[in-house]
């Protein structure tokens, strides 16, 4: 099967991040459409109808969790959220920089839909290149009348501003995100107040992920019917797939919700010559591994979290039989203990306890006593952490050991990696 | 604190409707005039948001893009992570070592260039992925590395590349 | 109200409130250690994990609000293992120096790793290392190894005090709390921190290695430094005072301290104690028996005298004293060295509890951050955090510290300025503070004789609630007032007396527990006193400059050191019991006023009668006194050192500084920051300049130090020569 390309239909089109090229490809035909055509309850109604599911990771459906806001003439907020950190996760890069107005177009619709008249995009620290397109894509869609006052002569008016992070993954998370877009350290709120009833500075806020903001554009082009003619029942439309690690072509592919893993794999070149598959952490670092019995799995959320991982932001690791699981999962959960912000005890204390283990088995010190250890640990986080970090550290060291424990056990007897040496020897 | 400066920092307090948004920002601007997040720079962006210094402080410690130490003129942020280990990050860090005596975190050799081992910078697809003073540089194997330093060396500018 | 069950029994609560407190109202204790009742919950420790019925997952009882039907469980086994999970990670890299730790023995981790932890570690890795014994400031140390990451103290610093200045730096397992580089933690509330954390991370450098929490005794007490009378718990060990801690009193300090009152202890070790009587043979003071030197004081004390002081002194000695004052014909007493007018509200005598519930406040020429700390902090909640009582601010000089509608004038002219607004007229924030129907509190310095009618006057035409509280006494002021101990009809007040002892009009002069030479708003006016031929007797614990001008000095045994009774500012009487051995021959207060008195009573006969007479105690106007202050104003302060600076509070200490408005600078010619004299032709000061918009023009505000009392009306700022 090939690519669908919905959102990234046009993303190979020469000089589309300029706005006449853009134009030219039928950008903003939507945004007119939206705002003088359809009222913004239409839109809302348009997007909740398509079913399309958040696709920051939790995958909540976008329409309901737009309905959430409170009808108190509090002024509302939308926040897109651009801090892709997620390992094996690039679609929200690629998108930002190749089709920064198609970001821009629903980032406008959604903000009409949901009654917002201020809009931020929260770019992570490290996008320099893309703050600079996005910005000189605002400027062009200002001069255009897209953006700012009364856009196209309508009486909506949005006023977007741009921020870029300072290099911090939590900020991913949403109420990381509004503290870090409050000049203060991104640490996670308490919920309940969700950000629908208190948000950026107290304010309602809706927060989008970039794909899920694009995704608005084709729906309220095509309609909801149409979207839902691709995907699944309950995860309708297409996603873009980050398919990276042991590929011949790894890369951005935009595929129906559900596309089987292996043609996946397929349309990404397939292994590398002469390679087996072994694994694949198909949702970003955040989600449990997937053996060879799941090659034909199909990638949609609920199927995903069926078989006890998930889909979450869409990014696919493809481990070949050349890839050691023990030191594969240590530079996980290295990642992990790097990127806890400390709030609560067992994310700061636990992932540096796992870090220290794995890296001890990594060397083949320890013995069969510390994967016990090691899985009433992920025990002792999941669960019980403040946000919903600790359960992704753990996902890939709990299931590294329910499902590879007999690589860790080859640590211990040849006291260190057999495939490193092998590879060295 | 320069006039310019001073303006610069007081024009991103108006782009952002709730001041104090404005600091990181504020912080951005303070560290590429300064080169780091030096004292002055802490005291500055006290002053300028009515924080006190050590919440300015708490702030920086906490967002890896916020340095101490000044940077070299052309600092590497290799990526690390998953994706690009799989596709030869480790090879690419110790050619750097080798060829180039680029060590993570060590200062800089005469101030042009300097080395962080970072986080996934969102290019696993086409790794190993790295940034030069946050330019993008895709698919990084040491040849390449090898002629990008040079070019760099020999005064061109780090202009990144398009994915 | 809401109706839950936690582990099987109902409880029924307000709206709002947290599982964690529903559970202790049926007596379940939840184990904690981020969350603090005075604090908005952050959820962070995860140490108070429960189960709730129709929740996923285990819920933070410290943060998760009731509601209706709710069912809690907190016995249950996926509780005690999260429990012990919490605590197996707290304690893996904690550094486990329990037996060098100040906390030992009182330490809620080492409590609660025995009440719920997992018994045995399965830790095995190396330990992080961070900065152990780190200085944060003059008084507190940090040991960032035990420290688990609660937040208690930088949520204190940022929510209660509002000086955020400890903080949380780096992320993840890096996580320290720290000051900003290069600077001090100094802030005058900062010693709470360390009796919040529950773990040994931040200890008193003062009591550091001191001793082990099972070998002291602990005492209750009261703050004799200030009116606000916060309630104390000492300790000791071998009749040595070993440190201060707060003893909660919800109606007075709701378990707050200011670090005056937990550190200000170094006086009773002071090198210049006084531990014997002395009596001057030869020109000079030497030692001598209790009997010859109260037989000489009361020799001395003939004729003619004056009695100054006592508002430092315990209920049981004012009331001894003021019979010692009617026991001999013409003697005038007067308590109010330092220049107050009184410590007793007019009228409408407020409660500190009050602050609370406030919708206005007036400080009136007060600074209570200074004056009285704790009933500031107090405060501060209901400005900040609760109701949001709106503050204007009045006088010659405007505190800082929260934010205020500011009315500034000329010393002097507060009566005016506030009977005009009574009637209507001038600004705008202080006229609705005084026509609201809402409840008004008043903070006033009780100086400005001129305020006490009008303040009388306003509590009575207000029809809103009233709450007066006198912020600038002694901390036993309202106790000497109550004991009659200022001047009767047609007597003059301590500057009369002064002024007299200096003429030789004088016979004797009894400075109780005084030192005008420190405290008389005019220093020059009370050294010539001193100096004069009048016989002089100083009662007091250290030897003051006027103590060793005088012809008797009898020691008094220190706060801690002996029993009495303190009435605070809103009238309360607390006693106090001693925890240290009085040193030397030193003795209560009450025994020295008893020996003057030659009568032999017990604590419990004087305490009876005193409190009898506190009881029947009816606010009038004390006498008025003349002193002219017009033109120089002292910035009160609650940190002046004694004769030896205390150890730990010379940070606090005042500094070196005239403030004026720049109107004034500039009719001077000086400039923010420079050092400069301040002159009246006869004495010079040398002090820093502090140009601020929060001082009337024309007026000098000086800080109060030792001999800042010696400049008068008339002085002038004259920029210093620079010496060759
Ligand atoms: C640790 C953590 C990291 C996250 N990182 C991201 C991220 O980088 N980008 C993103 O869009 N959502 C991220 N999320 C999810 C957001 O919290 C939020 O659910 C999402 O932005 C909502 O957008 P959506 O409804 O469009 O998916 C993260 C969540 C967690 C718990
Ligand atoms: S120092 Fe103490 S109070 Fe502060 S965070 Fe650490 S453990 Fe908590
Ligand atoms: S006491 Fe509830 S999380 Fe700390």
């Amino acid at each position: 099967m090939s690519e669908c390309r919905v959102l990234l239909a046009n993303a190979d089109v020469e000089g589309i991040e300029r706005l006449p090229v853009y134009e030219a490809h039928g950008g903003y035909r939507t945004l007119r459409k939206g705002l003088t055509e359809m009222t913004a309850a239409d839109v809302a109604k348009e997007v909740l109808d398509s079913g399309l599911r958040g696709r920051g990771g939790a995958g909540f459906p976008t329409g309901r969790k737009w309905s959430f806001l409170p009808n108190d003439g509090r002024p509302r907020i939308l926040v897109c959220n651009a801090d892709e950190g997620e390992p094996g996760t690039f679609k929200d890069h690629y998108l930002i920089h190749r089709l920064p107005h198609l970001l821009l177009e629903g980032m406008i619709l959604s903000a009409y839909a949901i009654g917002a008249g201020r809009a931020f995009i929260y770019l992570r620290g490290e996008f320099l290149q893309g703050y600079e397109l996005l910005e000189a894509a605002m400027a062009e869609a200002h001069e255009a009348g897209y953006l700012g006052e009364h856009i196209l002569g309508t009486d909506y008016s949005l006023d977007l501003c741009l921020y870029r992070g300072a290099g911090a993954y939590i900020c991913g998370e949403e109420t990381a995100l509004l503290d870090s877009l409050e000049g203060k350290r991104g640490i996670p709120r308490m919920k309940p107040p969700f950000p629908a009833t208190a948000g950026l500075y107290g304010l309602p806020t809706v927060v989008n992920n970039v794909e899920t903001l694009a995704a608005v554009v084709p729906i309220v082009a095509e309609g909801a019917q149409w979207y839902r003619t691709m995907g699944t029942e309950k995860s309708p439309g297409t996603k873009i797939y980050s398919m990276s690690g042991c590929l011949e072509r790894p890369g951005n592919y935009e595929f129906p919700m559900g596309t089987p893993l292996s043609e996946l794999i397929e349309a990404a070149g397939g292994l590398l010559p002469g390679r087996r598959f072994k694994a694949v952490v198909p949702g970003g670092a955040s989600a449990a591994y997937l053996t060879g019995d799941h090659i034909d799995i199909a990638m949609d959320y609920d199927s995903l979290a069926a078989a006890g991982t998930m889909l979450g932001s869409g990014g696919v690791i493809v481990l070949d039989d050349s890839v050691c699981i023990v030191s594969f999962t240590e530079r996980a959960i290295e990642f992990f203990r790097h990127e806890s912000c400390g709030k609560c005890s067992p994310c700061r204390e636990g992932t540096l306890w796992m870090s220290q283990v794995l890296g001890r088995l990594e060397r083949g010190e320890g013995s069969e006593a510390d994967l016990d250890l090691l899985l009433d640990l992920t025990d002792n986080i999941a669960g019980r952490t403040f946000c919903a970090f600790g359960d992704a550290a753990v996902a890939m060291v709990a299931s590294s050991v329910r499902m590879f424990r007999d690589e860790y056990l080859e640590h211990f007897a040849q006291q260190g990696c057999p495939l490193e040496k092998e590879r060295v020897g | 604190m320069t006039e310019a400066l001073r303006h610069q920092c007081e024009a991103i307090k108006r782009a952002y409707p709730d001041a104090d948004s404005a600091l990181i920002p504020i912080l951005h601007a303070l560290q590429d005039a300064y080169g780091s997040i030096t004292p002055e720079a802490v005291e500055d962006a006290a002053q300028l948001m009515n924080l006190s210094p050590a919440q300015v402080e708490g702030v920086t410690s906490f967002y890896t893009l916020f340095h101490r130490q000044p940077h070299g003129r052309f600092h590497l942020q290799v990526c690390d992570n998953l994706s690009c280990r799989l596709r030869g990050s480790d090879q690419l860090l110790a050619h750097l070592a080798e060829r180039w005596h680029l060590e993570p975190g060590a200062p800089s050799r005469d101030g042009l260039f300097s080395l962080e081992r970072v986080e996934c910078l969102a290019a696993c697809g086409y790794a190993p992925a790295a940034q030069i003073n946050l330019r993008y540089y895709y698919r990084l194997t040491p040849e390449k590395a090898d002629r990008l330093l040079a070019e760099l060396e020999d005064g061109k500018e780090a202009s990144g590349e398009r994915v | 109200m809401i109706n839950l069950t936690v582990d099987g029994r109902e409880v029924e609560v307000e709206p709002g409130t947290l599982v964690i407190e529903a559970a202790k109202k049926l007596g379940i204790d939840i184990p904690i250690f981020c969350y603090h009742p005075r604090m908005k919950p952050v959820a962070a420790c995860r140490m108070c994990l429960v189960a709730i019925e129709k929740m996923g997952k285990l819920q933070p009882a410290c943060a998760t609000q009731v509601a209706d039907g709710m069912v809690v469980y907190t016995q249950r086994a996926d509780v005690k293992k999260a429990q012990a999970g919490v605590l197996e990670f707290l304690l893996a890299q904690h550094p486990l120096d329990c037996p060098i730790c100040d906390k030992g023995g009182e330490c809620p981790l080492q409590d609660q790793a025995f009440a719920y932890g997992p018994g045995a570690t399965r830790f095995s890795e190396p330990k992080r290392h961070l900065h152990k014994a780190w200085p944060l400031g003059p008084r507190i140390l940090l040991d960032q190894e035990r420290c688990v990451q609660c937040q208690r103290c930088t949520r204190f610093m940022e929510e209660i005090v509002g000086d955020p200045a400890l903080v949380l730096k780096q992320r993840g397992a890096e996580t320290v709390v720290d000051v900003a580089e290069g600077r001090a933690l100094n802030s005058p509330f900062a010693g709470n921190t360390i009796e919040m954390c529950p773990v040994g991370a931040l200890t008193s450098r003062p009591y550091r290695f001191r001793a082990r929490p099972w070998d002291v005794v602990a005492v209750s007490s009261v703050c004799p430094h200030c009116p606000v009378g916060c309630n104390l718990t000492v300790t000791n060990r071998d009749g040595h005072l070993l440190r201060v801690l707060s003893r909660e009193n919800e109606a007075v300090d709701q378990g707050w301290l200011c670090d005056r009152g937990r550190f200000g202890y170094g006086f009773l070790t002071d090198p210049a104690r006084i531990t014997a009587p002395l009596v001057r043979r030869h020109g000079e003071l030497q030692e001598a028996s209790w009997e010859e030197a109260l037989a000489a004081a009361r020799a001395g004390l003939a004729g003619r005298i004056g009695i100054l002081g006592g508002g430092r002194l315990s209920l049981e000695a004012q009331h001894l004293l003021s019979r010692l004052r009617d026991q001999h014909d013409g003697a005038v007493a007067d308590w109010r060295v330092g220049g107050q007018h009184t410590a007793v509200a007019p009228a409408a005598q407020g409660h500190i509890a009050d602050l609370d519930e406030a919708a206005w406040v007036l400080f009136l020429e007060s600074d209570p951050q200074t004056e009285t700390p704790v009933a500031w902090l107090r405060l501060r909640q209901n400005v900040v955090h609760g109701r949001g009582a709106r503050v204007v601010a009045l006088g010659p000089r405007i505190a800082p510290g929260l934010p205020a509608s500011q009315v500034l004038y000329r010393p002097g002219e507060g009566a005016r300025v506030l009977a005009a607004a009574l009637n209507g007229q001038g600004e705008e924030a202080l006229v609705a503070a005084l026509a609201t129907e809402e409840h008004l509190a008043v903070l006033w310095n009780g100086k400005d004789p001129a305020l006490y009618a009008v303040l009388a006057d306003l509590a009575g035409r207000r029809s809103g609630r009233t709450s007066i509280l006198v912020t600038g006494a002694e901390g036993n002021g309202f106790g000497a007032e109550a004991m009659g101990l200022t001047p009767r009809a047609g007597e003059g007040g301590v500057d009369r007396l002064l002024g007299q002892a200096a003429a030789g009009e004088l016979d004797g002069l009894f400075l109780a527990g005084a030192d005008p030479l420190r405290q008389a708003p005019d220093g020059r006016l009370a050294e010539a006193a001193l100096s004069g031929e009048c016989f002089v007797v100083v009662a007091d614990v250290t030897m003051s400059p006027a103590a060793s001008l005088a012809d008797v000095v009898l020691p008094l045994a220190a706060f801690a050191e002996a029993d009495g009774t303190l009435v605070n500012m809103e009238g309360r009487a607390q006693a106090f019991e001693p925890s240290a051995t009085a040193a030397g021959q030193s003795q209560a207060d009450w025994l020295v006023m008893a020996g003057l008195l030659e009568e032999t009573v017990t604590l419990d006969e004087v305490r009876a009668a005193a409190l009898a007479r506190l009881a029947a105690f009816k606010p009038a106007a004390p006498g008025a006194q003349d002193w002219q202050e017009a033109a120089v104003v002292r910035i009160p302060t609650l940190y002046y050192r004694g004769v030896t600076p205390e150890p730990h509070l010379v940070s606090m200490e005042p500094a070196r500084v005239v403030e004026v408005a720049p109107a004034t600078a500039r009719d001077f010619q000086v400039s923010d920051g420079e050092e400069v004299l301040v002159a009246d032709g006869e004495t010079e000061l040398a002090v820093r300049v502090t140009v601020t918009d929060s001082v009337v023009p024309g007026c000098l505000v000086l800080g109060d130090w030792p001999g800042s009392n010696r400049v008068g009306a008339g002085a002038r700022l004259v920029v210093r020569e620079r010496s060759v």
